[in-house]
């Protein structure tokens, strides 16, 4: 099993929601976007490897209330390099 | 992110409750009960192997351990009540029966917990909330009317004679409790999980609910044939074989959740291990 690769700038929006639908659905994962894009200030598409920070620390605590620390780390990480581990 | 895929899970359960039913029908009631007590020791196995599996602060650790603590509890529901271990006529059976109830009630509760304070999960708008609320007050209406019918079925058959028939009423009564809120918190996390519906984090959920269910169903059926466990029935026809075959989907589907949830876990852990 590998984690899933990072794309490019453009369709890191997509890239963010391909990550969580696996695990969220198709509809959480796309809400989960939308939390991260408010935090952003951003829309979806203005979104870029420079925000991996933000989609971290929006993401990381409702994941580890719904399914614990490892899993969390395995998305963050999946969603790219940084700053995975809580 | 790897999950005991949904077909596999139908597969098992398929398997499990129709060897159960294999069993009943080709060798006896006696090979079943043991195919049944297999299921029953392995669901507490990997429950509490579940629980394990969440690192310590992690909020479903407790939900999942409770769980473990009522699953683990039932093997030794059956092996006393095989040995007729009895403090004078109060059954051993009845006192852990009421005890792993409690337990199983509680986790349902916390797990409801969990996933409601999620950010993700959480009912976002007034109308969303007014709709949960509805939703929530019809599942308690209709736990409320499993509980009346069961209530009504002992007040019918006059108040219990000796403390050994108290605790075995007790037992009945707060069996049903529990399952009527086990199985309310099983519709509960699905109105809750709707969103993560194609997503693997709700497929234990989904099961839990399914085993939820089938526990009420099997109340019902022993409450209307007077028995306070499902080993107290003696199976002659489909009146006392169904809640038997029930029993074990129940089992056989918090035994698949706990597996499924594990999965995941696991390769998650699998994943994040190397990497130090």
């Amino acid at each position: 099993m590998s984690a899933i690769k990072p794309r490019g700038d453009s369709s890191f929006a997509e890239h963010v929601v391909h990550v969580l639908t696996p695990l969220l659905g198709p509809h959480t994962a796309r809400r989960a976007l939308a939390m991260i894009c408010k935090r952003a200030g951003k829309e979806p598409h203005e979104l870029g490897p420079a925000d991996l920070a933000v989609a971290h620390s929006t993401l990381r605590p409702m994941l580890r209330t719904l399914i614990g620390n490892d899993v969390t780390v395995r998305v963050l990480a999946d969603l790219g390099t940084g700053e995975g581990t809580p | 992110m790897n999950s005991l895929h949904p077909l596999t899970a139908l597969v098992l359960g398929v398997l499990a409750v129709g060897g159960r039913v294999l069993l009943d029908l080709q060798l006896g009631v006696e090979a079943g009960e043991v195919w049944q007590r297999g299921i029953e020791a392995l669901s507490g196995a990997v429950v509490v192997m579940v629980a394990l599996q969440f690192s310590a602060g992690d909020p479903p650790r407790r939900p999942w351990a409770l769980l473990g603590v009522a699953m683990a509890v039932v093997p030794l529901i059956r092996l006393v009540s095989h040995l007729g271990l009895a403090f004078g006529d109060i059954k051993v059976a009845h006192l852990l029966l009421i005890g792993g109830n409690i337990f199983m009630a509680a986790s349902l509760i916390g797990f409801g917990r969990v996933l409601g304070s999620s950010e993700l999960l959480s009912e976002r708008t007034a109308e969303d909330r007014l709709r949960a609320t509805a939703f929530v007050g019809l599942l308690a209406v209709s736990a409320l009317a499993v509980i009346g019918y069961n209530t009504i079925e002992l007040a019918g058959r006059g108040p219990p004679v000796g403390a050994g028939a108290w605790v075995a009423t007790i037992a009945t009564t707060v069996s049903t409790l529990s399952d009527a809120l086990v199985f309310a918190g099983g519709l509960y996390l699905l109105w809750l999980l709707r969103p993560l519906i194609g997503g693997s984090l709700a497929r234990p959920y989904l099961l839990l609910a399914v085993g939820a269910g089938a526990f009420l169903v099997v109340d019902v059926f022993l409450v209307a044939a007077g028995a306070t466990t499902q080993t107290e029935l003696v199976g002659t026809d489909l009146r006392t074989l169904l809640p038997k075959w029930l029993g074990c989907l129940a089992f056989t589907s918090f035994t698949l959740a706990a597996a499924t949830q594990a999965a995941l876990l696991r390769s998650a852990r699998r994943h994040v291990e190397p990497r130090g």
